[in-house]
């Protein structure tokens, strides 16, 4: 399959505030390490889901991908071209091909421009279409994000979370990208809303042949739009896989952890011993060996000194783990 | 940022009364410094030996000063100087000011930290003195305050824009730019610009009265404007010697001063409501 995305040991540290009285004390500079090595490849016409708690680096992973932010170090290639490094025009012409969807849709949105303003510019600046079918070309990018062009008139501020995010996705199809990244898409909606987004993102992918990288914390929502998931923690990758085999035969005790607590409808199957216990630590002094160590009711010696391998340890499945879950009865098979 | 409620139609003046009075305050001013000649019964220079410090009256509004000159024309005739001082001294530090602002805020690094530093160091000199001081090294006239004021003046729009510009410069609209491929002039004017420069021209319209208060204060330290010129401050600082026996030569160029300050002030303040309001 093809690679539309390769992401190869990707790092992302922010630098704390160091003033002068830290440098006359000479201390350390700090960082926020937000994402640690990442590896991992999007391939085209799928969704690819990373789920994660809040602040394990899914968004910063996101921002880097699509060069928001500059990596600390690593390589980001998309369509097999290294845009890492790139700046200036160079940059500006391939980011057409990859667009976003943003989590809060109030912020979105500049509260100064009609919506039919938002979408021309982009038109006009990327010279997507002639002049004279800008108008028919918006008014079909409204219809397909489930708008009509009544509301072109309108600023952002008339308009619900649900319809502002129906706009976010019309700018974002306005370029006509290969990729779209949707950074927490539904999570600032009402929960009535939600579906109503996920069902358009899922027709738009299938219609527009679209590759997807689903950004979320909703465990329900990923197993349901997701072909394939990336489970981070502390800016790193633990398990990567096919949805429907992580959600049913975690390997990683974090990926079981997460995968137990989601809540389930079926009432017979509430076991509350798997919640996992704790809080995520601290990405600046990060733990020492296997990051999820402190949390991790397996937890060997080895794990407190050594960093596991990030490794596939079947087809398609890769675990950064000392101990995957279920290796014994797989040996015994 | 809720749904917007339904606008109730309540005319401007009803609600915002004071902003009313402020922009019909202005706007007298501004026609005054336009159209003098057609206000002014007597010529502002003109000196006339057979009416020295005559007291107000019909023939005379304001009286007349030490020369015999028609005060109530001498202050109509100011309005045209102070209010061009106002206004040009405020709209070049505006724009620069935002501008530097705009570029600091959104760029940061270096060149942030310089800037911010350097006004940090100028900000703790008050203004006039500041202005003063430009002025003695510059020497005197009309030319020299502008400078001295554009110098000064830009500095707290700088500071003003970039503290706006450092909020905005996270919002996702302005990541959604960047995502789109905009260029970094076309973001920063399109799309950070309208956003920010609302709270920088409301201080500007404060800021008309600190610079007309300014070029007045120059010219009564003999700084500004040269004798006979007609200004608000030179007339006050030729009547300070008679302010015992004729109050009228100091009296009317004050009243003027004050009502035109409170007019600018008032309309900086209907303006900060209106431009908040506006597009939420």
């Amino acid at each position: 399959m093809e690679k539309i995305v390769e992401v190869k040991n990707l790092v992302k540290w922010f630098p704390l505030k160091y003033g002068i009285a830290d440098k006359i004390m000479q201390k350390k500079r700090k960082y926020v390490k937000a994402v640690n090595g990442v590896s991992l490849a999007v391939f085209k016409g799928e969704n690819l889901g990373v789920v994660g708690e809040s602040g394990c680096g899914k968004s910063t992973l996101a921002r880097n991908i699509i060069r928001l932010y500059e990596p600390t170090d690593g390589q980001v290639f998309i369509n097999g071209v290294d845009i890492t490094k790139m700046k200036g025009r160079k940059l500006r012409n391939i980011r057409p091909m990859m667009q976003m969807i943003f989590q809060d849709p109030y912020s979105s949105l500049n509260p100064r421009m009609t919506v039919y303003e938002v979408l021309s510019e982009i038109l006009t600046v990327h010279q997507m279409v002639e002049k004279q079918e800008i108008p028919n070309r918006i008014k079909e990018l409204l219809e397909m994000s489930g708008l009509s062009m009544e509301i072109a008139d309108r600023f952002p501020g008339e308009f619900s979370g649900g319809q502002r995010q129906r706009i976010g996705i019309a700018r974002a199809l306005a370029l006509e990208p290969e990729l779209i990244i949707a950074d927490e898409p539904v999570s600032a909606l009402d929960v009535s809303i939600q579906a109503q987004i996920i069902n358009l993102l899922d027709d738009l992918q299938k219609k527009l042949g679209l590759t997807v990288i689903f950004i979320s914390h909703d465990l329900g929502v990923v197993r349901y739009v997701t072909d394939r998931v990336a489970v981070m923690y502390l800016g790193s990758v633990v398990e990567l896989g096919e949805t429907e085999k992580i959600f049913n035969k975690p390997y990683h005790p974090y990926s079981y952890a997460l995968t137990k607590a989601a809540p389930s409808l079926d009432p017979t199957d509430r076991k509350r011993e798997q919640i996992i216990e704790g809080e995520i630590p601290s990405p600046i002094n990060l733990p020492s060996g296997c990051k999820f160590h402190k949390r991790c009711k397996w937890c060997q010696e080895i794990c407190k000194t050594e960093d596991p391998v990030y490794q596939e340890i079947e087809t398609g499945r890769f675990v950064a783990c000392h101990f995957p879950l279920g290796q014994e009865e797989r040996k015994g098979e | 940022m809720m749904r917007h409620a339904k606008k109730r139609e309540i005319p401007i003046w009803a609600t915002k009364p004071a902003f009313i009075v402020g922009i019909i305050i202005v706007v007298t001013a501004i026609l005054i410094s336009f159209f003098p000649q057609f206000i002014a019964p007597y010529d502002p220079i003109e000196v006339n030996s057979k009416a020295i410090l005559v007291a107000p009256s019909a023939e005379h509004f304001f009286g007349t000063d030490n020369f015999g000159r028609d005060v109530f024309s001498r202050v109509i005739w100011a309005a045209r100087i102070d209010l061009q001082i106002g206004v040009f001294a405020t709209i070049v530090p505006l724009i620069f000011g935002s501008m530097m602002g705009l570029i600091a805020g959104y760029y940061g690094g270096v060149v942030d930290n310089i800037l911010m530093r350097i006004i940090d160091i100028l900000m703790t000199f008050p203004f006039t003195i500041l202005v003063i001081v430009i002025m003695t090294i510059l020497g005197q006239g009309m030319r020299n305050i502008y400078i001295a004021i554009w110098l000064v003046g830009w500095m707290a729009y700088a500071k003003l824009v970039r503290g706006e510009v450092l909020v905005l410069k996270n919002a996702e609209f302005i990541e959604a730019a960047r995502v789109t491929g905009f260029s970094d002039k076309r973001i920063l004017l399109r799309h950070m610009l309208p956003n920010v420069v609302s709270s920088a021209v409301v201080f500007a319209a404060s800021d008309v009265v600190l610079c007309m208060l300014t070029g007045a204060s120059m010219s009564f330290l003999g700084l500004g404007v040269q004798p006979p010129t007609p200004e608000w401050g030179a007339i006050l600082n030729e009547g300070r010697a008679y302010i015992m026996n004729a109050w009228w030569i100091t009296f009317f160029p004050g009243l003027f001063m004050a009502i035109t300050g409170i007019g600018f002030s008032l309309l900086g303040d209907g303006l900060t409501d209106f431009l908040r309001t506006k597009g939420k």
